[in-house]
């Protein structure tokens, strides 16, 4: 009871540290920050569909593009506030991933996952090529500071982010997911509605990606295809959630951190080869730690309590 | 005049095809026996590609003759990236097939740099059998005509090897059951090692071929591997002719679309393509279930 | 309940050890005779690699020069690079750690439209001028930022010379296409005017995307148009592929004009013969008239064993600019050289800089190139050529 109340504590702690950054008026470590929360956000939204259902998806960025554009064409063609149309966006997606969702869930495994890829690379293109988004030149949004605002909106969205998870982590649904992430037929047989299961882990994978990318856009004032709808981000995010511990709480939140850190840090002090060393980090780890950090380290605790039960029993006897 | 244009969009087309095929098939390998995507695949291709466009500007050595050495090269990379580190992975572990794409994941970040680092971002090409044979009105370009034919060589000894070989026997048994075919004495860690030292070996030597087909950088691998995996997922899994056929079809309509369409339509073609094939015809063109 | 009661705990560790990683952020003192520090970043990895190397060798070579005969003010300058992974977002925390962390004095400005878009609130919020010596399209400047200034010439500028061309030899008939993206669109979008004036028609115009996979059914496009000249706005590698295209589908245009991919180096290198007689739009030459530009084009190649391309002499270029701001304003301030930056003319080895109000560049002009024989000269305009111009063009065999 007492190690529940003490990591809730912690991550309150995190989250007011995280909440008075902007405060410090020091730039670098705002947008520092802000890249670590955006990409943990990305994480968790991942997680519900790809590490509580198991439907690994190499295409959320779809989601993440869609969000971006819906500000950036709403700002400027509609002058709308950027917050509101990151709110549409979300909502958009939202509504665009059931029908999304109950056409793709039908894939299975890596067919799935770069089913998503290409649906992302289909829309990366026809966004280069309609001229309502800008084209290939992309839009150009209201010049601005904008780095504070997007921060707390990022944060905020992380913390409904975590929240959210946490509720799946413990509800009946979160359950109905991990049962068809092990078996898909068996849970069918047990009357888990597997289909409407997945596609509402979908949508909640869809919106979290979409806010986050509303947010982007206004952070970077231009929206082009090629930097929105980043097999770069799809992929960092994705190896962040698997490295932290795919399905668990606590996993992306590490990931994300941990991993976003030391890519800065890396990049920072080896220039000419922090590609090579982040891809060896990531294939180490992965060997190291298959089933991801969090779950290893409570799988350490967990044994030494076990071992720790056992003694005084064999003291007696 | 009307159908010779028709003709020649055919030939361009079927070529495109194989240029497609060559560099699916090594993935195809791997994917069919481990179902493992190896996502170092494009990575693979491109550095090779790199290599012969130095060693050309050099010592003078063509991609052809360099592909004998390419093909062992990428064996061996291969062989290493299987026995080093997927081979570390615990047997049944539950996300194994997950966590060994998210290993070729990191290769792949891993020989991006590398080829950075030796490189640099340059771009570069051979520029060798860079023209066509003429042929009453008709043009075939000499490299991507090579390429088809290497591609229809690759697939058809692949073809042999499967159906008539001992060890393609056995390759084929692990790839539909992993523990029916363990029951059989088959050596299961041995033919992940032989399918990864395949897949890479053909993935170099359609490297080496490409060389003179385009420019590339180290930045160009991911595309490929997409692409790579459209063609497989449209032939059908662990069909090799299947994978021809895909992907000639592939290039053909890449190649009608982008010229009675627009180019942005043609290249969108694998992507949509591949979509469409998942979601309607998920075995494919000759090959098995892609849904379970 | 288990694993998530210990993982809890794993949460409280991780944070207190994330917090106190930032508490750590330090602050640099400055001291007498400091070096004067500029901060930018290149594209060491990702898309804009290529470029990156070229970049930053020109930044290099007028910095190691500069200091050999006593900086600037007295003190000796030191470049702080970082690699933006030819991604915005990276940029902008890279420059933010720039100021914020590193305490640079000035900055400079990175590559491509979508950076430098992010980057140009930077400069705003810190008010510190930046000089963008590889952005040529005129959209980032409709913003009216006041912090940014284009250091290389307009992208309409970069046809004009291959039309000349073509008006002068009476090739009539201009197929255009390109690769659909931000700057060689807008080059595209002043090639139909541009065409009128001289008397040319444009019988073909369609772009193709990035990273297209194949270029065959375009050049058949470009085939059944029959045009006299091909007009390709193009990057390296797609350059390479319609070039090899056009080879193989036989078409053989009498006027062949890439804009950027031949600019680069190494063109005659991965094309081979065939880059015999292509043209294409430089900013710079070896043996541009311009000020210090023999001189500059030596020490490049004496410092780093090849030929200066023109990216590494705008880079030069750009700090030339920021020298002449120093010199004249004879202090750090950033407002003084904003302004000097503004309003004054300077001379570099790319010719005459000077930005209009908006901070867009009027007084730079492109040059058009050919290859001959494995090197870069310039035909067009006749004030700077250097050789006669190889036309019409025709395939190696």
């Amino acid at each position: 009871m007492n190690l529940r109340i003490l990591g809730f504590a912690a991550l309150a702690v995190l989250l007011l540290a995280s909440a008075m950054v902007p405060l410090s008026g020091n730039g670098y470590i705002l947008s520092l920050v802000y890249i670590s929360l955006l990409f943990t956000g990305l994480a968790y939204g991942w997680n519900i569909i790809s590490g509580y259902a198991g439907y690994l998806s190499f295409g959320q960025i779809t989601f993440f593009g869609i969000g971006a554009y819906v500000v950036a064409i709403g700002t400027t063609r509609f002058h709308a506030e950027w917050w509101l149309c990151a709110l549409i966006g979300g909502a958009f997606c939202a509504a665009l991933a059931v029908p999304m969702g109950y056409l793709m869930l039908r894939l299975q495994g890596p067919f799935f996952a770069l089913g998503m890829l290409g649906l992302a690379q289909s829309l990366r293109i026809a966004t280069d090529t309609i001229p309502f988004t800008g084209g290939a030149e992309g839009i150009y949004l209201p010049p601005g500071s904008n780095a504070v605002h997007v921060y707390y909106w990022t944060l905020g969205v992380l913390v409904l982010a975590i929240v959210l998870t946490a509720w799946i982590d413990r509800s009946a649904f979160g359950l109905r997911l991990r049962a068809l992430r092990e078996d898909e037929r068996a849970a069918g047989t047990l009357g888990v509605d597997t289909t409407s299961s997945k596609v509402q882990a979908f949508v909640l994978s869809a919106i979290i990606p979409a806010l986050l990318g509303g947010g982007y856009a206004w952070y970077l004032t231009y929206v082009e295809p090629s930097s929105i709808y980043s097999t770069e981000i799809e992929l960092q995010t994705v190896a962040m959630a698997i490295l932290g511990g795919m399905g668990t709480l606590w996993g992306p939140l590490v990931g994300g951190i941990l991993m976003s850190q030391v890519s800065e840090s890396l990049s920072t002090r080896f220039p000419q080869t922090h590609l090579m060393i982040f891809g060896a980090l990531i294939v180490i780890l992965l060997i190291a730690l298959p089933r991801g950090i969090v779950p290893a380290i409570s799988e350490r605790l967990n044994r030494k309590k076990t071992a720790a039960k056992a003694r005084p029993q064999e003291a007696v006897t | 005049m009307h159908v010779e244009l028709v003709i020649q969009l055919i030939i361009n087309g079927l070529l495109l095809g194989g240029v497609f095929a060559l560099a699916a098939l090594g993935l195809n390998v791997i994917f069919g026996v481990t179902r493992i995507v190896n996502l170092a695949h494009g990575q693979i291709v491109i550095l090779t590609a790199l290599t012969c466009a130095v060693i050309f500007q050099r010592f003078g050595i063509t991609p052809i003759e360099a592909l004998p050495g390419a093909l062992i090269g990428g064996a061996i990379l291969g062989t290493l990236i299987e026995r080093l580190l997927l081979r570390r992975l615990p047997e049944h572990a539950q996300s194994r097939e997950w966590t060994s794409l998210l290993i070729t994941f990191g290769v792949s970040y891993f020989l991006v740099g590398l080829s950075l680092a030796i490189f640099s971002g340059d771009f570069r090409s051979v520029a060798y059998l860079t023209d066509s044979w003429h042929v009453g009105g008709i043009d075939f370009p000499k490299a991507q005509l090579l390429a088809f034919i290497l591609a229809i060589l690759i697939a058809g000894f692949l073809g042999i090897l499967l159906r008539s070989t001992k060890v393609g026997r056995a390759l084929r048994a692990a790839s539909q059951n992993l523990d029916g075919a363990r029951t059989c004495g088959i050596d299961i860690g041995r033919m992940r090692t032989l399918s990864f030292a395949l897949g890479c070996g053909i993935a170099a030597a359609s490297g080496a071929l490409l060389s003179m087909v385009y420019a590339y950088n180290p930045d160009t691998g991911s595309q490929f591997t997409l692409i790579s995996f459209s063609v497989v997922v449209l032939g059908g899994l662990g069909s090799y002719a299947g994978a021809i056929v895909g992907a000639g079809l592939l290039g053909l309509a890449v190649s009608f679309v982008g010229f009675y369409g627009n180019t942005h339509f043609g290249s969108m073609m694998p992507y949509i393509v591949f979509i469409l094939v998942l979601l309607f015809r998920p075995t494919g063109i000759l090959g098995k279930p892609a849904t379970t | 309940m288990k694993p998530l009661r210990a993982s809890k705990g794993i949460a409280f560790l991780l944070s207190t050890a994330i917090l106190a990683s930032f508490i750590g952020a330090s602050s640099r003192t400055a001291g007498a005779a400091d070096p004067i520090v500029i901060g930018t970043t290149v594209s060491q990895s990702g898309a804009y690699a290529d470029v990156g190397k070229y970049a930053l060798e020109g930044y290099q070579l007028y910095i190691n020069q500069v200091n050999a005969k006593g900086g600037w003010l007295g003190r000796q300058l030191q470049l702080k690079v970082y690699d933006d992974a030819s991604d915005p977002a990276t940029s902008v925390t890279e420059y933010q750690k720039l100021v914020q962390q590193d305490h640079v004095n000035l900055i400079v400005g990175p590559y491509s439209s979508a950076i430098t878009a992010a980057v140009a609130n930077i400069a705003d919020q810190y008010k510190m001028p930046m000089i963008s010596p590889e952005v040529a399209s005129v959209a980032p400047f409709k913003r009216n930022l006041k912090y940014i200034f284009q250091g290389t010439a307009t992208s309409d500028r970069y046809v004009y010379g291959a039309i000349q061309i073509a008006k002068q030899y009476g090739y009539k008939k201009i197929a255009l296409t390109g690769e659909d993206t931000a700057f060689p669109r807008s080059i595209a979008q002043a090639v139909p005017d541009l065409a009128k004036a001289a008397g040319l028609d444009v019988v073909f115009s369609e772009l193709y995307p990035h990273n297209a996979s194949d270029y065959t059914a375009i050049v058949q496009k470009i085939k059944q148009s029959n045009p006299d000249v091909v007009l390709a706005i193009s990057y390296f590698p797609d350059s390479v592929g319609i070039i090899r295209a056009l080879k193989q589908a036989n078409v053989t245009p009498k006027e062949l004009f890439f804009t950027i991919g031949p600019a680069e180096p190494n063109f005659a290198k991965e094309v081979g013969a065939d880059s015999q007689g292509v043209l294409f739009a430089s900013n710079w030459s070896a043996e541009l008239k311009t000020e210090g530009n023999a001189a500059f084009a030596k020490a490049f190649k004496a410092a780093f064993g090849v030929e200066s391309d023109y990216h590494s002499a705008q880079n030069y270029a750009a700090m030339q600019v920021l020298g002449a701001a120093i010199a004249s304003v004879k202090s750090l301030d950033n407002e003084k050289i904003r302004d000097f930056m503004a309003t004054h003319e300077v001379e570099t080895v790319c010719g005459t800089y000077h930005v209009d109000a908006s901070g867009m560049q009027t007084g730079y002009d492109s040059l058009t190139d050919q290859w001959q024989s494995g090197k870069q000269l310039v035909v067009y305009p006749s004030k700077w050529a250097q050789a006669k111009l190889i036309t019409p063009y025709s395939w190696a065999k």
